[in-house]
């Protein structure tokens, strides 16, 4: 566990400190380092032609390559990486398939030397048709740079990103894809629980709906980096990576090594939020540590690091079948998730999107269809909430619009619909341990004034309150609140391992290999041993994630660390004690039956002997226990029926926000978070998580957003255009972490992200009467939406589907009529009414 | 054991994974780091042997731009007293030395001051305008004169830890003396011994300070980050280095992480903390920023070195040479703190009494402090010293009884069966047959002294000379390793011994994968981190191989175990049923499968087991009896040489060293030990000794130019070194330490040659040739040394 | 010697073929500046008074202590590291030197390796022919702590050999160590029972040879 003094001293060792890769004395690349520089692509899709010559012989340079000469050098095989397909080249080759890919490298003792190699480079480009549609992508219709309609719609040369396939990878050796090769589907994953088509020719109601998430940037402060250490037998990689043994592997295979010729190394991460799970810039940092037979550090620019990875853009169709009491009798969903220019782990968030989308409610029958297709934009990835938040933004917002339409409270279509313990679930497991009820209580009683009074309104919000469903206001600000409620799966199944080392001085060490990236896990871990051992927790130390070293563990994301890590610590301690205790019965020669090892003693008898007392007499210098944590499941490939998680993370939302009238500017003004927390290891740390889960979700919901720029490349590369909550955007946050100390552990660090923005959309409604269904609710956005709606009766042509409610207030289940993609309308034609 | 593998790779010359880097520069040493954003630190040293300490002026070496501090004694002091501030002493069994001098300094080259700066240049410069001011106390530099009564007290205190941290140690520490330990042995009743005796001779030999002259210095980096400490050392104990530490900046082991990589040689010098608790305080002083600090050779001089010695040994025999009764009074030389002294000293106590069968020993020997560099362990850990006296006193008493001197010693060598002076029990042991293979190997004719003197030319004489020693290993001792099995079956061994040039990673590679089953090319063995890799208790008296090696082997045992019991409930059979070895699984059902295979299909991602291997042994704080070592080491050497009377220069024309390996696991790296402690004992045996002396009482031979070790050119033109293993084959043969074992006998039988050749016996090294020449001056004016009583 | 007055100047340097700008102080010697500005750390420190050798290089094919070598003083005259060395060799491989100490396993330590490769090589690059005699004078200046010598004189011997592709007796040059050209690994063939037959014989390098 890192000390909180090296936070507040600037001396966290992070890789990224320094330029010679020691980070401070925390890392030995040894002698010899090289900077390895970026020459990335300024157009999105084209054949390419680089030429190094330039660039070489200059003063300081070591070397230049090329995508093709990369892999020359390498012995001419064909470098690709990627989690399940080995579809990414470090640098591209022959083709460019996003703006910002990297095309060229130059190696240099000095980055300066590199920088000016990089200005003699000359790259030629043959476009090629864009693809940035997944709909599109799908369709093999592409897109005109500068506009985003539709042209066209059978398949035109090249607008398959990838004519041959990638290979699958071992690091996902289990997952199993449908796909059709030669297409831009990445994987298409599909849940069929029930009969949905027939349910919903039954229902009472079929409403249709479709909503949209836009494509978001990690924003970790620490851009990627990495450092790739040859010797004769092996190569040493540093990485800032949430998956050290992951990248092990990926780099094995691109390498063609056996694993155990490839060592990843982490020191403490700069945040990662899901951006650097799996390798990203690790396999050309190794392929040039290869090459030059020197360290080599690769350390990327914010723009480079804005086109590495992203959040999914989605598009989701529910069409959702109800009684007139609101109960859901059917649901079919059809997502299309834009996964990029290369797979990442698209196949897989794909599959937490699909079962995400049944939401916290139990639905007899439904099917969900969720494709992922490449497009020319970054590659996207895991995101904090890994597609939770895309799926709770649909759901929650079609609670709302089916509240609406059938006239009756959103919270009444959520009672008559949650899961409960003993229901089936979307892949049909049977639930056990379901607090939606509780969340949905605290939820709707947080709205009432009183529990929210506690916090002070931010200054400039007008106090005077607004009711929701009121005539068109007389102010310029509407006031509303809003309230979702979510759930979202965790990482199954899953391995972790980890091991104890007690000292005899009685200090112990943690062997972990959960990576610390400021969710403070090591401190967490630490609380767990301390409590199982009854040692302070300043005797004890947590390791850095060193592949040779310490223990295997999956990865450190899906919010499973204190779960499945903390799981595997905790039976470490518990072999530790059995230890301890069958060492001191056979040292006192007393039956194991009078031993007691706890509370820091171990009692034999009558003699008694702290940890490390025993260890000394024991003369056994250190002893080690190791610990294990897996839990079982996974999903029918056919049905997607099965266990999807080992635990349930379920939260609620509710917002008050104010919209200003004439600016459509949406102000959130307090946010309370409930989630359930059961056992709660770290209060202080999970209050933190909680409150940054739902900074993040109101980026997602106000204003982050990767658009497209009129070359076809993504709009924002800098932190300028690309605006992250700050402390003024900062409403009046309350947490509830419910649960008891007798719960299970559950994780923190996502579970409270995918209510925020159908929390703040429902809010909106609440205010205007307008249920806007796409994601970010930027002002120019919600004043179209109030325009085009009758309160509003500006000159606003609308189209799609006016439907009245009980409100007195007219919304409409699209507004933005003008951004209406074709694809959204035949949706609409297509579904019955 | 049984091999695991399938063939055996113990025992073959396996390629060494990272010669490569070895050869084109890659090979990382500690001296090579210097992280970003790193200070650097440089001593200001004592000129004075023995000195009051009135002032230290850091005015001007403050003002200079770019030093960041000066650290004083007085700033140790004024730390002692806050909560949080270190602890002022360290010591690896008596916390009786101060990280910088505090008041006082007893010895030339003592750090008074340390000087941090953002470069070497401004610490240097900085450093050097720093003034001191001294007030000179008289200094002793030899036990002797350290043990008189009038001499100077180097410590009115002797400070001892609560906690004991070496089980084997006997300690007898008085205040008011020079004294620093007593160990003593009785054994039988000696007086009665003498009594019978019909001869008794007693003679007295000397030996000087040596240092260990690594090529890499002593080099530390160290930080302080908050409540945890990363250190950087070229050490060959990492573990004691972090218990050092964490007693010095007050903090748990688990907060002090100590890593190391290959070290540039140690040969003793780098086994307990020497550097690292100075410079951890200096980190700790800057908080936050790496610090450095690379040793200069004359530095490394002042560092640590060999105990000096006298040795008086008095022996009473029959006229058969039967050995009745010994009685040896050892004073060591300990420097001016005790450093490992209290327990070297033990060490070379006991092993006094040589390799014989003599039912009556009486033993004392005394750590005393003198005002040089500290003493510390040494390869060989002061059986050299012993055994030049000892193996001396033999041929004379072989000489005063017209014996010839392989003779005697077939005589009176311990056979298994027979009991050491600890009254321990020797077995596995080989002593006469070796000694016959050295004595054969270089042609020696039977016969009594001065019958194989040889006149080659006018004034150029050869001599013939042959000895015999045994050493133990620290005992008790405990080694642990973890077996790491990755999810492909790749083997990480997970321990901390130290590669200090003796191929530890490589011959614990290849016990890995025989006791594993796992193909040698896919076993790795991790470079010591106290963070994550096992705690070992040293790497130095050459127990690795044995006791790290036994370790392996248990550990190896234990994993192959855990497949077995995951086969079985994998194939649904009892673990029993299951056979687990060169990376297949198989039993009655099925086909069997890989160890890779076994993995994936019960998704464990990968094995680990640790295991714990300690030796078990002790002694009588009274009498010394008990057990010292799980084997008793030993080897023979016979030399030839050939002395010019004129110049005094010997010249050592033949050589055989002869030890007993038990069991070779990789013999070009057992070969090069060995014959590193050959070119070791021809150093110690013709020039390497330290002199103190001038006017401050400094050395005066503090660089490589003034203090030689050998050469190519300085070694036997002729020599061979051989490894006895177990007659009754590798399997279940005992592995014995190489690492030190030849080395004593080399100076001894160099000695014995010598004084066939010359006619009478020098008893104080080395044999350089002004030493040799006035020997032979004297020897032809008559008189001879020693004195029969 | 205070750092004010030892300013730091720019100098032109040949390095392993590449002109390299430093900025030594005055006192700076050549080991200083390969180590500290060139990130060269195969030339290392052990005596710094020319006495072990560790920190040789070769100054236009000429081995020197560069811990004596004032960096100031080395002109244009070309500098050549053990990190440079393999640009000497056949590309892809070691030079002969550096294979030689390998197969040899002439090293403990390691830390004199470097040295003791960069002065064999000026010498069998002067004298092809060197005899034993002649080798041990020219690494005399080079010391070993371990004493590794009787393997660092047969590896040098044997990359004599290689070079020139015969042997003393005029036989031609069969891969010694262990029989079998180009050597790698194949010690590793060896059983222990051929080790023990063969336990003593000159190519087992046990014998230093008069």
């Amino acid at each position: 566990m890192s000390d909180p003094r090296a936070k507040v001293t600037g001396r966290l060792p992070l890789l990224g400190d320094g330029l010679d890769g020691t980070a401070g004395g925390a890392a030995d690349p040894g002698p010899g380092l090289l900077h390895a520089r970026l020459l990335t692509a300024d157009v999105a899709h084209a054949r390419l032609a680089v030429d190094t010559t330039p660039a070489r012989g200059l003063p300081g340079v070591t070397a230049v390559f090329s995508g093709r000469e990369l892999e020359a050098a390498l012995g001419g095989r064909p470098l690709r990486f990627g989690p399940v397909l080995r579809d990414q080249p470090p640098l591209a080759v022959e083709r460019v398939r996003y703006a910002g890919e990297p095309v060229a490298v130059a190696l240099a003792a000095d980055p300066d030397d590199a920088d000016e190699a990089l200005r003699r480079i000359t790259v030629t480009y043959d476009p090629l048709p864009l693809v940035t549609d997944p709909i599109a992508a799908l369709t093999g219709a592409t897109t005109d740079v500068g506009t985003s309609a539709v042209t066209g719609t059978s398949a035109v040369a090249g607008t398959v990103l990838h004519p041959r396939d990638g290979a699958p990878s071992a690091a996902f050796p289990e997952i199993r894809l449908r796909r059709g090769a030669g297409t831009n589907l990445v994987n298409h994953f599909v849940i069929r629980k029930g009969d949905a088509p027939g349910a919903l020719a039954r229902a009472e109601h079929v409403f249709t709906d479709t909503f949209t998430t836009p494509a978001m940037h990690h924003a970790a402060l620490e851009n990627h980096v990495a450092v790739a250490v040859p010797d004769a037998q092996r190569i040493v990689v540093w990485s800032a990576t949430q998956t050290p043994y992951k990248v092990r592997v990926q780099l094995a295979e691109l390498l063609g090594l056996p694993l155990d010729r490839v060592v990843v190394r982490t020191l403490h991460l700069g945040g990662a939020f899901g951006a650097k799970c799996y390798a990203k810039i690790e396999p050309l940092a190794a392929c040039l540590a290869r090459v030059t037979g020197r360290p080599v550090r690769v350390c990327l620019d914010r723009a480079q690091t804005f086109t590495t990875i992203t959040r999914h853009a989605t598009r989701a169709t529910i069409e959702t079948g109800v009684r007139a009491d609101g109960r859901i009798t059917a649901r079919r969903v059809t997502a299309w998730f834009d996964a990029g220019a290369y797979a990442d782990i698209s196949p897989r968030v794909i599959k937490n999107g699909a079962y995400g989308y049944g939401g916290p409610y139990d639905i007899a029958d439904i099917w969900v269809d969720v494709y992922a297709a490449y497009t020319n934009r970054p590659p996207a990835g895991a995101f904090r909430g890994y597609a939770s938040p895309q799926a709770a933004f649909a759901y929650e917002g079609q609670t709302e619009l089916i509240a609406r339409r059938l006239g009756v409270p959103a919270s009444q279509v959520r009672r008559v619909n949650l899961l409960r313990d003993g229901s089936r679930n979307v892949t049909g497991e049977t639930m056990t341990d379901c607090h939606y009820d509780t969340l949905l209580d605290v939820a709707e009683h947080a709205l009432a004034d009183g529990a929210l009074a506690g916090g002070a309104l931010p200054d400039g919000a007008p106090d005077a309150g607004l009711g929701g469903d009121a005539d068109p206001p007389v102010g310029q600000c509407l006031r509303g609140r809003g309230v979702a409620l979510t759930v979202k799966g965790t990482n199954t199944p899953s391995v972790s391992q980890a091991a104890v080392l007690l000292n005899r001085d009685g200090s112990l060490q943690i062997l972990t290999s959960t990576v610390e990236m400021g969710q403070g896990a090591h401190l967490a871990l630490t609380r767990l041993a301390a409590e199982a051992l009854g040692i302070e927790e300043r005797m004890i130390s947590v390791s850095l994630p060193d592949t040779d070293t310490t223990p295997y563990d999956q990865q450190t994301s899906s919010s499973r660390s204190t779960i499945a890590m903390g799981g595997a610590v905790r039976d470490a301690c518990a072999n530790l004690l059995g230890l301890l205790t069958r060492l001191a019965a056979d040292h006192c020669g007393v039956p194991a039956e009078q031993v007691r090892a706890g509370g820091g003693q171990v009692r034999a008898g009558a003699t008694s002997y702290g940890y490390g007392e025993l260890v000394t007499v024991l003369r056994a210098g250190q002893l080690r226990c190791e610990g294990a944590y897996a839990s079982q499941g996974g999903l029918d490939h056919e049905t997607g029926q099965g266990i999807a998680s080992s635990r349930w993370h379920q939260a609620s939302g509710s917002a008050e926000v104010t919209v200003d009238v004439e600016t459509g500017r949406v102000r959130v003004l307090r946010y309370h978070a409930a989630v359930w927390a059961g056992r709660v290891v770290n209060p202080v740390e999970a209050r933190m998580q909680v409150e940054g889960a739902v900074l993040l979700g109101l980026g997602s919901a106000l204003g982050e957003e990767l658009g497209l720029g009129p070359d076809g490349g993504q709009a924002q590369r800098t932190l300028l255009d690309y605006r992250l909550p700050a402390l003024t955007d900062l409403p009046v946050i309350t947490v509830d972490l419910l649960g008891g100390p007798d719960d299970e552990i559950h994780g923190l660090g996502e579970t409270a992200v995918p209510p925020v923005a159908p929390a703040v959309a429902a809010a909106v409604a609440d205010a205007t009467g307008v249920v806007i269904t796409d994601l970010p609710l930027r002002p120019d956005r919600v004043l179209a939406a109030l325009r085009a709606s009758r309160g509003f009766a500006a000159a606003v042509p609308t189209s799609g589907a006016a439907v009245p409610t009980s409100g007195a207030a007219v919304f409409r289940d699209d507004v933005h009529p003008l951004q209406l993609p074709a694809a959204q309308r035949a949706e609409h034609e297509r579904t019955p009414r | 054991m049984t091999g695991a593998g399938t063939v055996r790779t113990a025992g073959r010359r396996v390629a060494v994974g990272d010669a490569r880097d070895r050869t084109v520069g890659r090979f990382p040493y500690v001296i090579d780091m210097v992280p970003s954003g790193c200070l650097h630190a440089v001593l200001v040293r004592s000129p004075h042997a023995h000195a009051e300490i009135r002032a230290v002026d850091t005015t001007a070496a403050r003002a200079t731009p770019g030093v960041v501090t000066v650290v004083t004694g007085e700033d140790l002091r004024r730390w002692a007293d806050q909560p949080d501030g270190p602890f002022p002493y360290y010591g690896p069994v008596l916390p009786d030395r101060p990280v910088l001098a505090i008041g006082r300094v007893r010895f030339a080259g003592e750090p008074v001051a340390a000087v941090i700066a953002r470069d070497v240049d401004t610490a240097r410069a900085a450093a050097a305008a720093i003034t001191v001011d001294y007030a000179v106390l008289p200094a002793v530099f030899t036990p002797d004169a350290a043990m008189a009564p009038d001499a100077p007290v180097l410590h009115d205190h002797v400070p001892t830890r609560d906690v004991m941290t070496f089980p084997d140690l006997v300690l007898h520490t008085e205040d008011g003396g020079n004294v620093c330990n007593h160990f003593r042995l009785r054994r039988g009743d000696v007086d009665a011994g003498f009594a019978a005796s019909d001869h008794i001779l007693a003679h007295e030999f000397r030996t000087p300070q040596q240092q260990h002259v690594p090529l890499e210095p002593h080099v530390t980096i160290a930080t302080v980050r908050g409540a945890e400490v990363d250190i950087w050392t070229s050490a060959a104990s990492p573990f004691t280095v972090r218990s050092q530490v964490a007693e010095t900046l007050r903090l748990p082991e688990s907060r002090v992480r100590v890593r190391v990589l290959n070290v540039g040689g140690a040969y003793g010098a780098k086994t307990y903390p020497r550097l690292e608790p100075l410079v951890a305080v200096l980190a700790w002083a800057v908080r936050g920023r790496p610090v450095r600090v690379e040793l200069t050779r004359a530095e490394e001089f002042a560092t640590v070195a060999r105990h000096s010695s006298v040795v008086r040994i008095r022996t009473g025999f029959r006229a058969d040479g039967t050995l009745l009764a010994r009685r040896v009074e050892v004073l060591w030389g300990a420097g001016a703190y005790a450093d490992i002294s209290p327990r070297t000293i033990k060490n070379g106590g006991y092993s006094a009494a040589g390799p014989y069968d003599i039912p009556n020993v009486s033993i004392d020997s005394y750590a005393v402090y003198t005002n040089t560099t500290p003493s510390g362990g040494f390869r060989g850990y002061a059986i050299p010293q012993v055994a030049w006296a000892y193996e001396n006193h033999t041929d004379l008493i072989a000489e005063h009884l017209d014996l010839d001197p392989a003779d005697l010693r077939h005589r009176t060598l311990l056979r298994p069966g027979d009991a050491f002076a600890t009254g321990q029990v020797v077995e596995d042991f080989h002593l006469a047959a070796l000694l016959d293979t050295a004595r054969d190997r270089i042609g020696w004719k039977p016969g009594p002294a001065a019958s194989r003197r040889v006149v080659v030319a006018p004034g150029l004489v050869r001599g013939k000379g042959v000895a015999t020693i045994l050493k133990t290993t620290v005992t008790p001792s405990t080694s642990t390793v973890a077996l790491k099995l990755d999810e492909e079956a790749n083997l990480t061994v997970v321990c901390s011994t130290v590669e200090i040039g003796q191929g530890a990673r490589t011959v614990l590679a290849q016990l890995a994968a025989d006791a594993t089953g796992v193909p040698l090319h896919r076993v790795h063995v991790t470079y010591p981190d106290s963070a994550v890799t096992a705690w070992d208790q040293t790497t130095s008296s050459s127990r690795s191989t044995l006791m790290m090696g036994v370790a392996v082997e248990r550990a190896g045992a234990k994993l192959r175990g855990e497949l077995a019991r995951h086969a079985g409930t994998l194939l649904g059979v009892p673990a029993a049923a299951v056979d687990v070895r060169a990376d297949r699984i198989r039993c009655d059902l099925g086909p069997g499968l890989s160890y890779a295979e076994l993995l994936s299909r019960t998704k464990l991602g990968g094995l680990t087991v640790s295991e714990v291997h300690a030796s078990d042994g002790g002694l009588d704080p009274e009498t010394g009896q008990g057990v010292v070592t799980p084997h008793f080491y030993h080897a023979a050497a016979a030399a030839e040489v050939e002395v010019d009377l004129e110049t005094g220069a010997v010249r050592v024309v033949d050589l055989h060293v002869e030890s007993y390996a038990g069991r070779v696991i990789h013999p070009t790296f057992a070969e090069l030990q060995c014959e590193g402690n050959v070119a070791f004992g021809v150093g110690q045996a013709l020039s390497e000794a330290m002199v103190w002396g001038g006017e401050t009482g400094a050395l005066l031979n503090d660089s490589l130019l003034d203090y030689r070790i050998p050469s190519v050119r300085d070694l036997p033109e002729t020599f061979t070194v051989g490894m006895t293993e177990d007659p009754a084959g590798p399997e279940g043969a005992r592995i014995h330490g190489l690492g030190e074992t030849g080395s004593p006998a080399v100076p001894a039988a160099i000695g014995n040659a010598v004084a066939e050749a010359l006619g009478t016996h020098i008893h104080e090294l080395p044999l350089h040739p002004e030493r040799v020449w006035a020997t032979a001056r004297h020897r032809q004016t008559g008189s001879g040394n020693g004195t029969t009583g | 010697m205070t750092v004010d007055r030892d300013p730091r100047l720019p100098l032109c340097l040949v390095v392993n073929d590449d002109e390299v700008e430093v900025r030594p102080r005055g006192h700076h010697t050549l080991l200083d500046v390969l180590r500290r500005e060139l990130d060269l750390v195969g030339a290392r420190p052990g005596c710094t008074v020319g006495a072990c050798g560790s920190c040789t290089v070769l100054l236009d094919d000429e081995p020197v202590s560069s811990c004596l070598l004032p960096a100031q003083l080395v002109g244009t005259r070309h500098v050549r590291t053990i990190e440079g060395l393999e640009s000497l060799a056949v590309p892809g491989s070691l030079h002969p030197v550096q294979q030689a100490f390998i197969d040899h396993t002439a090293f403990q330590c390691s830390y004199c390796t470097p040295g003791f490769i960069l002065t064999a090589t000026a010498l069998l690059t002067r004298e092809p022919d060197a005899s034993r005699e002649r080798i041990q004078a020219e690494l005399a200046g080079n010391l070993c702590r371990c004493g590794s010598y009787v393997k660092i004189m047969d590896a040098v011997l044997d990359a004599r050999d290689r070079l020139r592709g015969h042997h003393d007796d005029g036989s031609p040059y069969d891969g010694s160590p262990y029989g079998g050209a180009p050597h790698n690994g194949t010690a590793d063939q060896q059983t222990a029972d051929q080790r023990v037959a063969d336990r003593g014989t000159p190519d087992r390098g046990t014998v230093a040879q008069p």
